[in-house]
């Protein structure tokens, strides 16, 4: 059985109408963000954020209208998977009070009928917020630079930059994603926490995973129909991986979305955060790291692809290593 | 079939190594059910049920139900003591579980430089507020080092250090090592200090690391009363000098006590010391004739007392009997060694200490303790120096017990018990007699934990309740069998023949990650489940591109055996490269993240290693073979 024959699309050839539609899609998650913000988690910013079971369940304006009474009115409060959960957040506050004990006092006095299980509780220090924040971008930018130098020992430095530019589009979407859903879906509960930026890191990896299996093919088939110009063996590469590039991303596609339905309220960000990615990782490999190779050769290198049935030198991919030991 | 027969004996080894590491987690869970089985709970609960509540007053009900409670769970606690150790050794060798999935708290605790060295100086005044208020004010300010704040403080207003530290005789430079070494050693005696509360506090498992240089990590398994807790790593330590009982009153009382378990009658002299040393006898016949000294082993040399761990609960017990505490003098207080030792067979022994109850002397008049190596005799010792009202009490107490030992004891828990040789006067003590370096470090740091503060703040506290990690393991576990079953009946469906033994390879590649976990001793957290469920997702990627080499292959008319030894080869490089550069961003997530998300970096980094050989190599093999024994199509739907 077979879902794709052989086929034989012209991705490369629509590459300016995709590199348009990713423009617009992280020009609108960037939109999204500057006015609604990215909502950070505790791990993050720092503070209390416990969650409540009650039997039976309470209306989260009761809840507050409790909490006013010791000052904490302003608490982030929301339902946590079922109506019975309650997920409170205060902002971290400068003396070491014991806040989250405080609000269940409080909580068990203004309710006495309802059964109130702690089920979560969790208070970072705004200290270890910021550096869990500064360790994030680091761990980010460090898996960055080491696909970089990676991918340029195997491939060349180009198909390395371009499949980091590919990175940052797919985390940018993602990020997009989790702002505008975020808004308007909100009992997602989406929050950019250590978690989400786990997500972040498989994603990348994902998504790499998916653009080297392209790359691989390009390599190969460069050395096989030598002579050829790129867009062309681009195309053939792309169209002979497509059956298993569908298939992985389907059954990965399926098994996050298993996780996001089934898998309860903590890993639901992180399925989301890589729904989102395994689509943009795919996208991405074809319409952002592959084209961008062909647009270096044509505006960079000034090679003439479409016309040019004899191969220029310049396009020869040979891995960097292999044409020292030639040298040698 | 030779050239594959080092494969097979390696999935073979494989699968077995991965069995034997599994063996404990699965025996750990069947004593666990046995435990739930007999455990009072349920039969209290369907007593209740079946019988008529009697008409009580309130405060009597409970009590009523309590001891109802009791009675039921003899059992679970007779089984329990039965198969101690056989449980401890199951539960230490099992796959652990994180506190997200068990329940339990996360703390981390940070020295407070600033108030240690408010706390160390002494003739406090208006003048040393202040500049405690300044130093304070700067290192919130700018995260500077509360120590070099400090000095330029006092460099500024023209004051010296050895106005409020050390002697008045240092110059300043000497005070300010002084007070580095002490900052230095400060999260060491802090953690010693949590470490010997927790093991007492009876935490199972409990983990205390220490991260950078002014924090560590207390991790409490199952634990979530939050007060109790901060009391417990919060409170002031206590150091006590206290004075061992004679040998020979102490067997005494062990006898009398082995006496009234073995159900004799409870008399000092009826000592029965023949029979200890019976060696015909067999263990459980010795259990059955002296149930106290099976528990309690003592050295008949010295007279040394031992608790093995697994039976340390029900010597606490024993001690709680009316009719045990009634043969025990009310001035005796039973203490534990602070550390095991191990036995070759790896069993851990406790200490057993008497001592007397009133502690001589308290550990406020420490002023100093340094391990040190003995010049003379190239062992390790320890000096300890103490205030002049502490050295005058010290002589007094140390005169009048020359040759009796006395218990070093830290938050009732004894870290030595040496003998006093002489009589110690003008305060500088030194004691022999430890094994290493090491051991003369912790006592160092344990005597002056006593004295000197180590003030720590919780700076970060994550406390997940037993329900919601109980909801987490089912929603885990469910998300995770249905994206399996999608994928296994997808690739058979779509990829037919060959698509079973990728779902059989899968299946094996489970059982790996997992064997792999608990070899490492690592942690199955919430995210390591996502991460497994990813893995499951991905691992199938690797048998896709092979499979699709494959039918391209036979596409161009190639025989079954070279397609497959082609597409085999052809993806390899694709596969390589893929995985080794999700290796790397696993790294760094393991390298940056914090406890759960460790953990899923953790099984990632594993799936992807375990699946490369699984997808490769054991699907390989079968072909292989099916093509030896003569198959001359394989079906890639």
């Amino acid at each position: 059985m077979r879902f794709f024959p052989r086929t034989s699309v012209d991705f490369v050839g629509k590459r300016y109408l995709w590199y348009s539609v990713s423009a617009s899609l992280i020009l609108i998650g960037l939109i999204t963000v500057a006015i609604r913000g990215l909502n950070y988690g505790i791990d993050f910013v720092g503070g209390t954020e416990l969650t409540l079971g009650f039997t039976p369940a309470i209306s989260v304006g009761d809840v507050r209208t409790s909490m006013n009474k010791i000052g904490h009115g302003d608490a982030e409060i929301k339902t946590f998977g079922s109506d019975n959960n309650l997920l409170i957040r205060v902002k971290a506050s400068e003396q070491q009070v014991n806040t989250s004990q405080q609000i269940l006092a409080q909580l068990k006095q203004s309710f006495p009928n309802t059964k109130i299980v702690l089920l979560q509780d969790n208070k970072i220090g705004p200290q270890i917020g910021q550096e869990l924040r500064r360790d994030a971008v680091v761990a980010i930018f460090y898996s960055l630079l080491a696909i970089l130098i990676y991918v340029s020992l195997r491939f060349q430095f180009i198909y390395a930059l371009g499949a980091v530019i590919a990175l940052f589009h797919d985390v940018l979407i993602t990020i997009g994603a989790i702002a505008i859903f975020g808004w308007f879906v909100p009992w997602l509960n989406l929050q950019i926490d250590q978690t989400m930026v786990a997500a972040f890191l498989t994603l990348v990896g994902y998504s790499m995973n998916d653009t080297v299996v392209i790359f691989d093919r390009i390599r190969e088939n460069l050395k096989i129909y030598k002579g050829e110009n790129l867009i062309r063996v681009m195309n053939r590469s792309i169209n002979d991986t497509l059956s298993r590039t569908i298939i992985t991303s389907g059954t990965a596609f399926a098994v996050l979305l298993a996780l996001l339905i089934f898998g309860g309220e903590v890993t639901r960000g992180f399925a989301f955060a890589m729904l989102v990615g395994v689509v943009t990782g795919t996208y991405s490999s074809i319409y952002v790291a592959s084209a961008i190779v062909v647009d270096y050769n044509i505006f960079i290198k000034k090679a003439d692809l479409k016309l040019g049935e004899k191969q220029s030198p310049v396009l020869e991919i040979e891995r960097p290593y292999e044409v020292a030991a030639k040298r040698a | 079939m030779r050239k594959n027969r080092f494969r097979i004996i390696l999935i073979i080894a494989s699968i077995l190594l991965s069995g034997y590491y599994l063996y404990p987690t699965y025996e750990s869970a069947t004593y666990q059910k046995r435990l739930d089985q007999l455990s009072g709970q349920s039969k209290l609960e369907a007593y209740l049920n079946s019988h008529p509540m009697p008409q009580l007053a309130d405060s009597l009900q409970t009590q009523y139900v309590d001891s109802l409670g009791q009675v039921f769970s003899a059992d679970s606690i007779q089984y329990y003591d039965s198969h101690a150790k056989e449980i401890t050794e199951a539960k230490l060798k099992r796959i652990k579980l994180g506190l997200d999935l068990q329940g339990g708290m996360h703390i981390v605790l940070q020295v407070n430089v600033v108030k240690m060295l408010e706390d160390m100086a002494k003739n406090k005044d208006q003048t040393f507020d202040d500049i405690m208020k300044q130093v304070q004010a700067q290192v919130k300010a700018t995260d500077a080092d509360p120590l070099t704040v400090l000095e330029q403080e006092f460099n500024q207003r023209g004051i010296r250090l050895s106005r409020y530290y050390g002697d008045i005789r240092d110059d300043n430079s000497k005070v300010m090592s002084y007070l580095s070494d002490q900052t230095k050693t400060a999260v060491d005696r802090a953690m010693e200090i949590v470490r010997n509360r927790v093991d007492q506090y009876g935490v199972s498992e409990p983990s205390i690391q220490k991260q950078g240089s002014t924090r560590f990590i207390v991790e409490l398994p199952g634990v979530s009363n939050e007060s109790e807790v901060r009391e417990l790593l919060q409170g002031t330590a206590l150091l006590e000098f206290k004075l061992l009982k004679p040998e020979d009153l102490v067997v005494k009382v062990f006898q009398a006590i082995d006496n009234v378990l073995a159900g004799k009658a409870d008399s000092l002299s009826s000592a029965d010391t023949t029979s200890a040393s019976d060696t015909t006898m067999t263990a459980a016949e010795f259990a059955k004739k002296h149930p106290f000294f099976s528990i309690v082993r003592v050295n008949t040399q010295n007279g040394d007392a031992y608790v093995a761990e697994s039976d340390k609960d029900q010597f606490n017990r024993i001690l709680e009997r009316d009719d045990v505490k009634r043969v025990v003098p009310s001035d005796f207080e039973f203490l534990f060694s602070a550390k095991p030792q191990v036995t070759a067979q790896g069993q851990k022994f406790y200490g057993l200490y008497v001592v007397n109850k009133t502690a001589e002397l308290t550990g406020s008049v420490v002023t100093d303790a340094q391990a040190q190596i003995d010049p003379t005799t190239n062992s390790p010792i320890v000096t300890m120096k103490m205030n002049s009202e502490g050295s005058r009490e010290w002589a007094q107490i140390t005169g009048a017990n020359i040759h009796k030992r006395i218990a070093i004891v830290l938050d009732n828990a004894v870290y030595s018990a040496p003998v006093v040789n002489s009589k110690i006067t003008g305060g500088s003590s030194q004691i022999e007699g430890m094994a290493n370096m090491d051991e003369a470090n912790l006592l160092a740091i344990v005597l002056r934990a006593g004295a000197l503060p180590a003030p720590v703040d919780i700076v970060e506290e994550r406390n997940v309740g037993p329900s919601l990690g109980v909801d987490s393991i089912r929603n885990g576990v469910t998300s995770g069998i249905i994206g399996l079953l999608l994928i296994v009946l997808f690739m058979a469906f779509y990829y037919r023949t060959g698509g079973v033994m990728a779902d059989f390879a899968l299946l094996i590649n489970i059982f790996f990650i997992l064997g792999v976990l608990a070899a490492f001793h690592g942690t199955l957290t919430l995210p390591g489940i996502a991460g497994m469920i990813l893995t499951i997702a991905v691992a199938v990627d690797a048998n896709v591109l092979i499979y699709e080499r494959i039918r391209e292959e036979m596409a161009t008319g190639k025989t079954l055996r070279a397609s497959i030894d082609l597409g085999y080869s052809k993806a390899f490089t694709a596969i390589f490269d893929a995985n080794i550069i999700s290796l790397f961003t696993g790294a760094i997530l393991y390298q940056f993240g914090t406890g759960p998300v460790q953990g899923f970096a953790l099984t990632l980094m594993i799936g992807i290693v375990a699946s490369l050989f699984s997808a490769i190599i054991i699907t390989r093999v079968i072909f292989d073979i099916m093509v030896e024994r003569g198959a001359t199509t394989i079906n890639f739907g």
